[in-house]
C-alpha cells in the first residue's frame, strides 16, 4: 500500500540514509575507526617519543656545531701566517741564497747499469 | 493504522539519527583534515614554533658566507674572514635579589660600567637588559660556573679575520649602520648582500592584542645562508707583500703604498696591500677612517715617469717610433709660456728611444706623444683603460682623471706623456703594465676566483679580455726596452739575478695643496714592471707615497719591487733564464 503521508524528499533522505548500509558494512566502518584511532594514538605518541630524542640530538648536533665552530676558528688563528712566523722564528731557519733548477725537458738521464 | 502511525514515526527517528551520525561523520571527517593540514602540511611552521626560540632564530637568521684566500702550492683554501660565535651575557632583573653582589662579582672579571649595570639590575619589572656583548666561550664558561642569579647567555654572531691586519684593505670589515651588522668596504662591503644572505619569514597570524592565533594561517620561509667568496690571492704572497710594504714604508718613513701583483695571462689579482692598514677585528679603534680606503683602488695620483712605457708603446704601435729612432733633448721643452724639463734639470743631447725610458727623458716622452697625436694619444691611454674604473670587485673603485686629454691641447699631451696632468690608480697602471706583459692584451683585474653558493653550485670567474690595445710585436719591443731600463737605466734595484725583469720607475711630484704647481719635498716613487719578460708570471706595482729619507722612485720603489719580485720567483717556482756568474 502506498504510503500517501511521506514528504516528498523523503524517499531521497533514505537513499541517502545511514541507517540503510549493511550491519556488516557498519561493523567494518566502526572496526576501522576504532583501529585508525588506536592507531593514529600509537603513532602521536610515537611521534612525541622521537620528538624528544630528536630535540636531545639537535641540542647535540648544536653543541657539536658549536665546539666545530670554536675549533675551527682555533685552526685558522694557528695557522695564520703571523702565527706560523712567530713559531718558526724559534727555529732559527736560514733562508736558501742559490736554487737550482733541474732541467727535466730533455730526457737525458743516466741510466745505472 | 496505528501500527502504520508508529512504524513511520520509527522511520523519522531512524532518519534523525542517521542525519546525526552523517553530521558527527563530517565533523570528525572535518577534524581529520585539520589534524592533517597540522600535522602533514604545515608541520614545518609548528615544528617552528614548538621549537624553543634559538631554534627558531636558527632557521631564520642565515649564516653568513666566509672569505677564503688559496695557498697555490697546495691548492687548499685558508679563511680571510670567519664566522665566530660569540655570547651575550643579559640579566632577567626579576630573577634577581641581590643585584649589588652580582654586579660585584661581574665587575671583577668584565670590564663594565658599574654604575649603569647596577641601576639596569635594579629595574624589578624588567626581564632583559643586556650586560656585556661578544664573550668568548672562555668568558661564558666561567661566569657560569659563579652560579649567578638571573644571568643568562645568549649566543652573538660575530666575525673574526684570522690574518688581521694582511688584506685588510681587501677584505673590509662586518661593520655597524646603527641597528644591523653590515659589511663594509672590501669584500664584505662590495658582496655585502651575498655574504650576509636571506633572513627568512615567519608569517603568523594574530589576534587584536598582538597574540598568535596557533590555528590562524601561519607559513615559515627559511633563512639562506649567505656565499662563500674564495679569492684569487695567494695567503702567501699577499703577506710576503704586505710585509714587505710596511716594512718599506716605514724604512722610508713614508705616509703610506700600495703594493699588487696580477697575473697578466688572466687578470687574477695575486696580492694587494695597502699600508697604512688596519686590523679589521678591531675596526672601531682606528682614528681615521680614511684607513678603511683601498690605496690601490680608491686613491688617484699623477703617475709620472712610470707612464711613459704606455706613451712609448703608442708610438711603436703606430710605427712613427722605434726603439732605435733618436732625438735630441736640450733639456727642456717651451710650451706656451710654459717651460717643461727633465728630472733634476738634466741635458741629455741626443738620445734614442730606449734610451729616453732608460734615462727617463721627460723631452724624449713628449717627442714620442708627439709623433702619435693628441687625438690618437687619447685613444690609446683610454684603451689602456685609464679615466675608466676597472670594475674590480672592491667596494669604492675611483675611475682617475684624463679629462685633459679631451682637449686635445699640445701642453695637456706633451705632460701626460710623461704622467703628470693626468690621475691614475695603481690598480689601472698595473692592468695597463698587465696588457704589455700580455702580448698586448688588455686583461679585466678581478678578485673573486670562485662563489660557493649554499646549494654547494661553485660559481667561477672566467678571465675576461677586454681588447687588444697593442699589436703582440709592438708589447714584444716594449717588454725588451723595459728589460733595458732595469739593466742599464734606474731600475736596476728592481732586478733579480738571473732574471729579465721589465719595469720602469716613477718619480711623481704631488701638486700643492694651496695654489699652482708642484710640492718641491714631496713626491710618490713607483716601479711597475713584470718578469720574467720573456713569458711574464706576475706583474707587481709597488708604490711609496712621500719617503722621507730618498725623493727618487729608484731608492723606495724599485728595491721593494726588486726584494718582493726576487721572493716571488722563487714561490712560484720559476727557473732562471740568465746564468748568474
Amino acid at each position: 500500500m502506498t504510503n500517501f503521508n511521506q514528504p516528498a524528499n523523503q524517499s531521497f533522505v533514505k537513499r541517502l540514509s545511514l541507517g540503510k548500509i549493511e550491519p556488516k558494512l557498519r561493523y567494518i566502518v566502526f572496526i576501522l575507526v576504532i583501529v585508525m584511532g588506536l592507531a593514529y594514538i600509537v603513532i602521536i605518541n610515537n611521534v612525541a617519543t622521537g620528538g624528544f630524542a630528536l630535540d636531545d640530538l639537535r641540542t647535540e648536533v648544536d653543541e657539536l656545531r658549536l665546539q666545530n665552530g670554536q675549533l675551527e676558528l682555533r685552526v685558522a688563528n694557528l695557522q695564520s701566517l703571523s702565527q706560523v712566523e712567530s713559531k718558526i722564528s724559534d727555529l732559527q731557519l736560514v733562508q736558501t741564497d742559490t736554487i737550482e733548477y733541474l732541467d727535466v725537458s730533455g730526457g737525458a738521464v743516466a741510466v745505472q747499469p | 493504522m496505528v501500527k502504520r502511525k508508529s512504524r513511520n514515526k520509527s522511520r523519522r527517528e531512524i532518519d534523525r539519527l542517521s542525519l546525526l551520525r552523517g553530521l558527527l561523520i563530517i565533523f570528525a571527517g572535518f577534524i581529520l583534515f585539520r589534524l592533517f593540514n597540522l600535522q602533514i602540511i604545515e608541520h614545518g611552521v609548528y615544528a617552528a614554533l614548538a621549537d624553543d626560540q634559538h631554534r627558531i632564530y636558527e632557521r631564520l637568521v642565515p649564516i653568513r658566507g666566509e672569505v677564503y684566500a688559496r695557498d697555490y702550492n697546495s691548492e687548499k683554501l685558508f679563511p680571510m674572514a670567519l664566522n665566530e660565535n660569540t655570547y651575550l651575557l643579559y640579566a632577567n632583573p626579576k630573577q634577581i635579589t641581590e643585584p649589588d653582589e652580582v654586579v660585584d662579582q661581574l665587575e671583577q672579571i668584565l670590564d663594565i660600567d658599574t654604575e649603569a649595570v647596577l641601576s639596569r639590575l635594579r629595574k624589578v619589572d624588567d626581564i632583559y637588559e643586556p650586560v656585556a656583548h661578544n664573550l668568548t666561550t672562555e668568558y661564558k664558561e666561567y661566569i657560569s660556573n659563579l652560579g649567578l642569579e638571573g644571568l643568562h647567555f645568549q649566543i652573538e654572531p660575530d666575525r673574526y679575520y684570522p690574518e688581521k691586519n694582511i688584506g685588510s684593505h681587501i677584505i673590509g670589515f662586518l661593520g655597524n649602520d646603527g641597528e644591523n651588522r653590515i659589511g663594509q668596504y672590501g669584500i664584505e662591503g662590495y658582496y655585502k648582500e651575498e655574504l650576509a644572505g636571506k633572513y627568512g619569514e615567519l608569517n603568523i597570524e594574530r589576534d587584536a592584542g598582538g597574540n598568535w592565533i596557533t590555528v590562524g594561517t601561519t607559513s615559515i620561509e627559511e633563512a639562506q645562508d649567505g656565499d662563500d667568496v674564495v679569492l684569487t690571492i695567494d695567503r702567501n704572497i699577499q703577506y710576503q707583500a704586505c710585509q714587505r710594504l710596511n716594512e718599506a714604508v716605514l724604512r722610508h718613513g713614508a705616509d703610506g703604498g700600495s703594493l699588487i701583483i696580477i697575473n697578466p695571462k688572466t687578470g687574477a689579482i695575486m696580492a694587494m696591500c695597502g699600508s697604512p692598514d688596519f686590523d679589521p677585528n678591531n675596526y672601531n679603534e682606528v682614528e681615521n677612517i680614511n684607513l678603511f680606503l683601498n690605496p690601490s683602488t680608491f686613491y688617484t695620483y699623477e703617475p709620472g715617469s712610470v707612464f711613459k712605457p704606455i706613451t712609448m708603446s703608442a708610438a711603436i704601435d703606430l710605427g712613427v717610433v722605434t726603439p732605435q729612432t733618436t732625438f735630441v733633448d736640450e733639456g727642456q721643452e717651451v710650451i706656451g709660456r710654459y717651460t717643461i724639463k727633465n728630472y733634476e734639470n738634466k741635458v741629455y743631447g741626443q738620445q734614442t728611444m730606449t734610451q729616453v725610458l732608460e734615462e727617463s727623458i721627460n723631452t724624449g716622452a713628449i717627442f714620442a706623444a708627439r709623433q702619435v697625436g693628441d687625438v690618437l694619444f687619447e685613444q690609446y691611454v683610454k684603451a689602456y683603460g685609464f679615466g675608466l674604473q676597472t670594475n674590480i670587485e672592491l667596494e669604492s673603485e675611483n675611475g682617475g682623471d684624463i679629462s685633459t686629454l679631451n682637449l686635445h691641447r699640445d701642453l695637456y699631451t706633451s705632460t701626460a706623456s710623461f704622467g703628470q696632468g693626468i690621475t691614475v690608480t695603481p690598480l689601472q697602471l698595473v692592468t695597463a703594465y698587465g696588457a704589455i706583459a700580455n702580448g698586448g692584451t688588455l686583461m679585466k683585474p678581478y678578485i673573486i676566483d670562485e662563489i660557493h653558493k649554499p646549494n654547494g653550485a661553485v660559481i667561477k670567474t672566467e678571465p675576461q679580455s677586454i681588447r687588444q690595445v697593442i699589436q703582440p710585436s709592438t708589447a714584444r719591443t716594449i717588454s725588451a726596452m723595459l728589460v733595458s731600463v732595469v739593466q742599464n737605466g734606474h731600475g736596476k734595484r728592481a732586478g733579480v739575478p738571473g732574471y729579465f725583469v721589465a719595469g720602469k720607475t716613477g718619480t711623481a711630484q704631488i701638486p700643492k695643496e694651496s695654489g699652482a704647481g708642484y710640492d718641491e719635498n714631496r713626491t710618490i716613487g713607483s716601479f711597475a714592471g713584470f718578469a720574467p719578460a720573456t713569458d711574464p708570471q706576475f706583474v707587481m706595482l709597488a708604490k711609496i707615497d712621500v719617503p722621507r729619507d730618498v725623493q727618487a722612485a729608484e731608492s723606495s720603489a724599485a728595491p721593494l719591487f726588486g726584494e718582493m719580485a726576487a721572493w716571488l720567483v722563487n714561490y712560484l717556482n720559476i727557473p732562471p733564464s740568465i746564468t748568474v756568474e
